[in-house]
């Protein structure tokens, strides 16, 4: 699914409409989803008033409504109660992993791109074998071994990203390296370490920061992947894709418990990458 | 100026050796291979062959010559901006040759670059002050009010307004960031500046603004300067002495009016005659020369410039020619120039 | 029957997204049969624009507007007259001689390219005939071996010419070159003015060369016009401008210009400023802030003074003739 929706916003974004004012429109409404979203997380119980957890047996399955937005689910709590209150979740697993993710990464790739020999040589050759393995996969190999919390789903999350922006970072600080200011700077006198992180890293890492942005957006996916396959943490509050999960074998009498969990992670996923991408281009002004 | 060659002085360098002060920047026997290739197909590019040279306290020397002809290798090795394959480079009496990490840092300040492509050598993440006040920050400790303070002079002396610290190199015209440039290279008070085709992506008129801005700063704080250019017209105003550089090796060498006014060798006078002159009326008789600059991948036995020149004799395929002494200082490496002392 | 071979008339190309930003401004000017005509100016000039204008292309681009009209032979062009007629009797000469020419394709398929473009089928062996005539006529030694060239095999100067033999290919009326040997060395820059001027002559054809320097348009220029920050500020003989040019701007441009003769001078003169952002440009004489002449008046735009040597727009142009060339009190 995570494949899916990556393409469909590839699809979205090659149709062209980044720049100019649709850009800027959907960038907005990205940034407004995610406004929401972050406000989920932060009080929910503001946007979603009553206990997610409450289960009420009289109200299984029970189709949209005034009293329950998006319907209930097969332990008669609101699926948008639960969806508002599992917002921490993806959103701190997406963010957090992304963070580890980048650091990590841009410090290998910064490293592997200034120093290069044979140092760029080794830690090539181990990122490549990183990249050969699908992060879902990766993700799964370490949480099936270490266990299922909510750190580990962020650690195992976040390895698997690193790969690609050490990439990134390597590729820009090789193209970055060659410029004549990097030239000038050392002929000024400059020490490497000085060269490295006041006149490569600064030029180096915009489209790094716009990729994270994106990153964020795929690595809720994954999450919500890794709990949809039950290897998530064991929660109170489900997050999305134990709950997109939940509502699977339902889709027929209730089709709006795996719709709406789905539709969320969606949009939030698209959001993010929207948002990701203007700020991209925005940077690179 | 160097006392006049006598017959008794047929060793390399005695002519050099007077009550002149001593060189702030020597090269001796210099060359810069580079490999092409890798393993066993590996050849070796002669970018610079056996280059002397020498820049005074307070002189300017520039170099000229066409693309390939090695110019700005020889002035990058002049600079240890890259090792020399072989040769020695001292600095003010200092065998410099084959430092490195810190102790090449710590000579920097005394020679800095200005480079060709004013936006180029520019971070552009950096605002012009930051620029500027960075080599002072970084390698001399100054701060606060101090620092600003050097900062606007920096800025007033290269002939900016200080108010345009905060500007972007992206914001700025040509010359603007040109100055820039120049600013952040007087700012640790060197003692000699390269100056790589400095002008030569300049508009006419800035051009004519930024060359008033060397001579100004050379008569105002006495540096030396290694001015490349492919630009003839330009030198001969700014420069002292001038070397025409071709496939490695200088051919000719002298005071600029002797050597514009009076060239030996064929390629220079080939050169002079082939700069646009912005005046109609003068005459067209042009030594022209066959051909393309040659790639230094492969360099032509005996005379490197044989194959492009127009009085090229016998002897010139075999040996190569001697350098020859033609005058007060001017010195030239070519078979023709017969009955002069070989140096 | 008129000599004319292309008019510019009242020029304008300013910016779809702003009118008021314009590359270039009222721009009128003639080219006759066989007459090399410079164009000279500075960055920010709109030297360049205004070529591809005389070619039809600025007139094809996003996000400019051209106004005004250009005519061939007396009559005005349209966007089909104005293709008809590029490749045929109007060819154009870039400034980077190996990125323009395609890198897949050898010298003879692009030269072919061009010749059936030109004259329509014909046959291989007139083909190569004619491409073997071509690569001669200009300086090309072995033509049977460059022929089968890629372009990155061949030096700046070689494709230089490569792309000029393509220019004539369709024997044009009218060669349009924007600073064709900028991007080359000195010594095969010589080599390949003498060879424009030696096709000028002998295929009476008319040449606009777009240049910033001087002593390339003192070697080929009939006539120069002066740009400055997109308006045509002085046009004339080549003689005229050089003897004695009105222009304020053009006398600061010849003054300090760097001479191989003539005394060496401690500084150069020089024009004090720099151009102008187009979205900056003072109303009236867009020159006005770096002169020394300018007063009150140099805020109306200054009409086109005609003279018999050429025309100049200035309310207050120098009228003695040009001195030492360069000079500095």
């Amino acid at each position: 699914m995570s494949g899916i929706v990556a393409l469909g916003v590839s699809r979205f974004r090659s149709l062209g409409i980044r720049g100019g004012r649709t850009g800027n429109l959907l960038a907005l409404l990205s940034a407004l989803w995610l406004l929401v979203t972050l406000a989920a997380l932060i009080v929910p119980g503001v946007l979603a008033p009553g206990d997610p957890t409450d289960l009420r047996p009289a109200l299984v399955f029970q189709p949209p409504s005034a009293e329950n937005p998006f319907g209930t689910d097969q332990y008669g709590r609101s699926v948008y109660l639960l969806l508002v209150h599992g917002a921490r979740t993806a959103m701190l697993v997406g963010l957090a992993s992304t963070a580890i993710a980048v650091t990590v990464g841009a410090l290998i790739g910064l490293i592997a791109g200034f120093a290069g020999g044979w140092v760029d040589a080794v830690i090539g050759r181990v990122l490549d074998v990183l990249m050969s393995i699908p992060g879902v996969l990766l993700a799964l190999v370490i949480t099936a071994g270490a266990g299922s919390s909510t750190g580990v789903l962020i650690i195992s999350v976040g390895v698997a990203f690193i790969a690609g922006f050490a990439r990134v970072m390597r590729a820009q600080v090789l193209a970055t390296r060659e410029r004549v200011y990097i030239d000038a700077a050392r002929s000024v006198g400059f020490s490497g370490p000085r060269i490295l992180f006041r006149h490569v890293l600064p030029n180096a890492i915009t489209p790094v920061i716009g990729l994270a942005t994106i990153a964020v957006g795929e690595a809720i996916l994954v999450a919500s992947a890794l709990s949809f396959l039950g290897l998530g943490p064991r929660l109170d509050v489900p997050d999305w894709g134990q709950l997109l999960a939940s509502g699977q074998p339902f889709l027929v009498q209730a089709w709006w418990v795996s719709t709406f969990a789905g539709v969320t992670i969606s949009l939030t996923v698209v959001a993010v990458s929207l948002l990701g991408d203007w700020l991209k281009d925005w940077m690179e002004k | 100026m160097l006392a006049p060659h006598t017959d008794s002085d047929h060793t390399r360098r005695d002519h050099r050796v007077t009550e002149t002060p001593s060189p702030l920047l020597r090269l001796t026997g210099v060359s810069k291979r580079f490999p092409v290739g890798s393993g066993r197909r590996t050849r070796y590019v002669t970018a610079v062959d056996g280059v002397d040279l020498d820049v005074m306290p307070a002189e300017t020397v520039a170099l000229v010559g066409e693309s390939g002809s090695g110019k700005s290798t020889l002035g990058r090795v002049a600079l240890r901006l890259t090792a020399a394959s072989s040769g020695t480079v001292e600095f003010d009496g200092r065998d410099i040759t084959n430092l490195r990490g810190a102790e090449l840092r710590s000579i920097r300040p005394e020679m800095q670059v200005v480079f060709q492509d004013p936006l180029a050598s520019l971070n552009p993440r950096m605002s012009a002050g930051a620029i500027v006040a960075e080599p002072l920050k970084a390698l001399r400790g100054i701060k606060g009010s101090e620092l600003d303070d050097r900062v606007d002079d920096l800025f007033r002396a290269v002939g900016l307004n200080p108010s345009r610290k905060t500007s972007r190199p992206r914001a700025m015209s040509g010359g603007q960031r040109q100055r820039v440039a120049i600013a952040r290279a007087i700012a640790l008070e060197p003692r000699l500046i390269l100056a790589d085709e400095a002008v030569s992506a300049l508009d006419v008129s800035v051009q004519a603004q930024i060359v008033n801005l060397f001579a100004e700063l050379r008569e105002r704080f006495g540096l030396s300067y290694l001015f490349i250019s492919h630009g003839l017209p330009i030198v001969r105003h700014l420069a002292q002495r001038v070397g025409v550089v071709y496939l490695g090796r200088i051919v000719e060498i002298g005071p600029v009016d002797e050597v514009f006014g009076n060239p030996r060798h064929p390629y220079t006078q080939a050169l002079i005659s082939a700069s646009p002159v912005p005046d109609p009326t003068a005459s067209r008789d042009r030594i022209l020369l066959g051909g393309d600059p040659p790639s230094p991948l492969d360099i032509p036995s005996g005379c490197r410039f044989r194959t492009r020149c127009p009085v090229a004799m016998p002897v010139c395929a075999v040996e190569a020619p001697p350098r020859v002494y033609a005058g007060s200082g001017h010195e030239v490496e070519c078979h023709l120039v017969d009955g002069l002392a070989v140096v | 029957m008129t000599n004319e071979v292309l008019s510019l008339n009242g020029i304008t190309v300013s910016l779809e997204a702003n009118r008021a930003i314009r590359l270039v401004e009222d721009v009128t000017l003639t080219i006759e049969r066989g007459q090399v005509v410079c164009l000279v100016g500075e960055s920010g000039s709109g030297k360049s624009v205004l070529a591809r204008t005389m070619m039809g292309l600025t007139q094809l681009d996003r996000g400019v507007v051209v106004e005004g009209t250009v005519t061939w032979e007396g009559k005005p062009l349209g966007r089909k007259d104005h293709e008809r007629l590029r490749g045929r009797d109007i060819a154009m000469v870039f400034q980077e001689p190996v990125g323009s020419l395609d890198p897949l394709f050898t010298v003879e398929s692009q030269l072919t390219e061009s010749l059936r473009r030109a004259h329509g089928k014909i046959g291989s062996v007139e083909l190569r005939r004619r491409i073997r005539a071509l690569l001669s006529e200009v300086g090309i030694a072995d033509p049977d071996r460059v022929m089968q060239c890629y372009p990155h095999q061949l030096s700046g100067g070689m494709c230089q010419r490569v792309m000029i033999a393509g220019a004539l290919a369709c024997e044009p009326k009218l060669l349009v070159a924007d600073e064709p040997t900028t991007a080359l060395d000195v010594t095969v820059q010589a080599q390949i003015l003498d060879m424009l001027a030696r096709l000028c002559t002998e295929r009476d054809m008319a040449v606009i060369l777009v240049t910033h320097d001087l002593g390339v348009a003192a070697r080929l220029a009939d006539r120069i016009a002066v740009l400055y920050s997109g308006k045509l500020v002085e046009e004339a003989q080549s003689d005229t401008t050089f003897a004695g040019a009105r222009h304020p701007y053009t006398r600061g441009l010849l003054e300090c210009v760097p001479l191989m003769t003539g005394p060496r001078r401690a500084l150069l003169a020089t024009v004090e400023g720099s151009v102008p952002d187009p979205a900056d440009r003072p109303t009236g004489c867009p020159f006005a802030p770096r002169c020394a002449r300018a007063t009150a008046e140099c805020t109306q735009m200054p009409p086109m003074s005609i003279e018999p040597g050429g025309r100049f727009s200035c309310w207050h142009p120098i009228l003695t003739p040009t001195t030492l060339v360069g000079t500095i009190a």
